[in-house]
């Protein structure tokens, strides 16, 4: 995959980023696991990259979220049983609700209506950090296929049912520049092996992207400052 | 070889089968390594080789003995020579390494300059203190300091990344070179039908060493970047990668034809 062959489209929403992961889901399906697990096989493989298991343990928590439900377990009771430092638990616990519901949950009102949980600023952080947790793997999986600063800078959080600024995971406002940042600094340190033990050089990433250097700086600041806070997806 | 076996070779063992087991033990005793034979037994199966065509072909392993032990000096000098380079490469890359964070270093402190004007002078009379070695140090445009590697700050001096590339041009030449002298070796060994394995082990584990990865960090090597990782398996990252990938990949180099034939002809040539 050269550096010219990124699709904005493969990412662009969350429907699309969804598709852009088929292959690995089927992978994961050919195995015929039962939900209970498919979370373990997923963190043991050596089938899936890097991304690629971040999505697919979305996957595995959503279908045991899904599987509890057809148990009859209610919203409230499945809700304590998700990891809430996991974004991929939050996105899923969402999207399973809005699936079952054949709805788009706007704000905690709505949220609180559906799943009756009481705590509204709990459910309005499940909210943002559901969305944004698909957003950011959004902008990570551009970065990983060649994407420039400027195809960054057009994946908006909007596609992603995000707001223009939230409260995200780190506690933090948080906007597209942010997660743009956050994106870069993960995408250059943590995914590439070539990193274990020396940092990379900032300026080659700059000329990588084509993005300005300062942007480079701003990224790696806050890469660290968020990881100081969070172990994110 | 255990003692029964020993003792069989010294009664009943063709003359073969005796000069070899000598020679695999004088091998041993060359290289260091724990001998096969006591004393005692040495001297026995050393005894033992008394008829003429016995003692014959004791000689002439002797004098093959001799040739091997000289064509893994050769051998070994070009290892070490190539060993050598690699070892500037390191230091290349150490040197490299120290540019980059220098230049990171620097700029966080400029960057907390909002100002441009003001970042591009204080950086400008900062660099006017400081030189690097085979690298230019300039501001870039947007004030911040750039160590490049790729530039000479004068212009009759190579830039460090022409040095580096010099080096492993030298450093893959040599690691072709060992391996044109090992073959040969290994080959004169077959054709001479001298199968002493301590010696055939020693080569073998030349070529071993040669031919593995010498870059102390993923970062600066050329071979470990030919697979993509599991945590990235795009393209994106080899082509990134690229500019730092300043070691020869030996799984990449032949071994030189001129130095197999001038290694059998005038380093084994002769017995």
């Amino acid at each position: 995959m050269s550096k010219n062959s990124f699709r904005k489209q493969s990412v662009s929403d969350a429907a699309s980023l969804e598709r852009s992961f088929e292959p690995a889901l089927q992978k994961l399906k050919g195995k015929n696991l039962p939900a209970n697990e498919v979370r373990a096989y997923v963190e043991s493989s050596q089938d899936f990259d890097f991304l690629e298991k971040d999505y697919l343990r979305y996957v595995a928590v959503r279908q045991e979220i899904e599987a509890m439900r057809a148990r009859g377990q209610s919203w409230a009771s499945i809700y304590e049983t998700i990891n809430k430092q996991e974004m991929w638990a939050l996105e899923a616990f969402l999207d399973a609700m809005e699936s079952e519901h054949q709805v788009q949950i706007t704000d905690a009102n709505q949220l609180a209506q559906i799943s009756g949980i009481e705590d509204k600023e709990a459910l309005s952080l499940l909210l943002t950090i559901g969305r944004e947790s698909k957003y950011l793997r959004a902008l990570r999986k551009a970065v990983e296929e060649g994407a420039m600063f400027s195809d960054l800078l057009q994946l908006e959080p909007s596609a992603f049912k995000l707001p223009e600024t939230w409260e995200g995971a780190t506690g933090r406002e948080a906007d597209k520049r942010t997660s743009i940042l956050w994106a870069i600094g993960e995408g250059y340190a943590v995914s590439f092996l070539a990193y274990t033990r020396v940092s990379p050089h900032l300026r080659s990433i700059a000329a990588d992207l084509n993005a300005p250097y300062s942007t480079v700086i701003d990224a790696f600041q806050a890469f660290h400052e968020r990881r100081r806070t969070l172990q994110p997806n | 070889m255990n003692k029964k076996d020993i003792t069989k070779t010294i009664s009943s063992g063709t003359a073969k089968d005796k000069v070899l087991l000598l020679t695999e033990d004088v091998a041993k005793r060359k290289s260091g390594l724990e001998p096969i034979l006591s004393e005692q037994d040495f001297q026995a199966l050393l005894s033992s080789v008394e008829r003429p065509q016995e003692r014959r072909l004791y000689n002439q392993f002797r004098k093959i003995d001799q040739t091997v032990t000289t064509g893994l000096y050769v051998l070994n000098q070009s290892r070490v020579l190539y060993r050598m380079h690699i070892s500037d490469l390191r230091g290349y890359a150490l040197l490299w390494e120290a540019y980059q964070r220098a230049e990171e270093l620097a700029n966080h402190i400029l960057h907390e300059m909002k100002d441009k004007a003001q970042r591009t002078r204080i950086a400008k009379k900062a660099a006017s203190y400081s030189a690097f070695i085979l690298a230019d140090l300039a501001i870039d445009e947007e004030g911040y300091v750039e160590v490049n590697a790729g530039r000479a700050q004068k212009a009759d001096t190579a830039s460090l990344l022409k040095a580096i590339a010099g080096v492993r041009r030298e450093a893959e030449k040599e690691l072709s070179r060992t391996l044109g002298y090992a073959k040969a070796l290994l080959d004169y060994m077959e054709e001479r039908d001298f199968k002493v394995t301590t010696y055939q082990d020693k080569v073998r584990e030349v070529m071993k060493d040669v031919q593995s990865d010498k870059s102390l960090w993923p970062k600066y090597s050329t071979q470990q970047k030919k697979s993509p990782s599991k945590q990235g398996q795009s393209r994106r990252e080899m082509e990134r990668e690229h500019l730092f990938s300043i070691y020869p990949d030996p799984s990449e180099i032949q071994m030189d034809m001129a130095a197999y034939h001038h290694f059998k002809r005038n380093v084994v040539g002769y017995e």
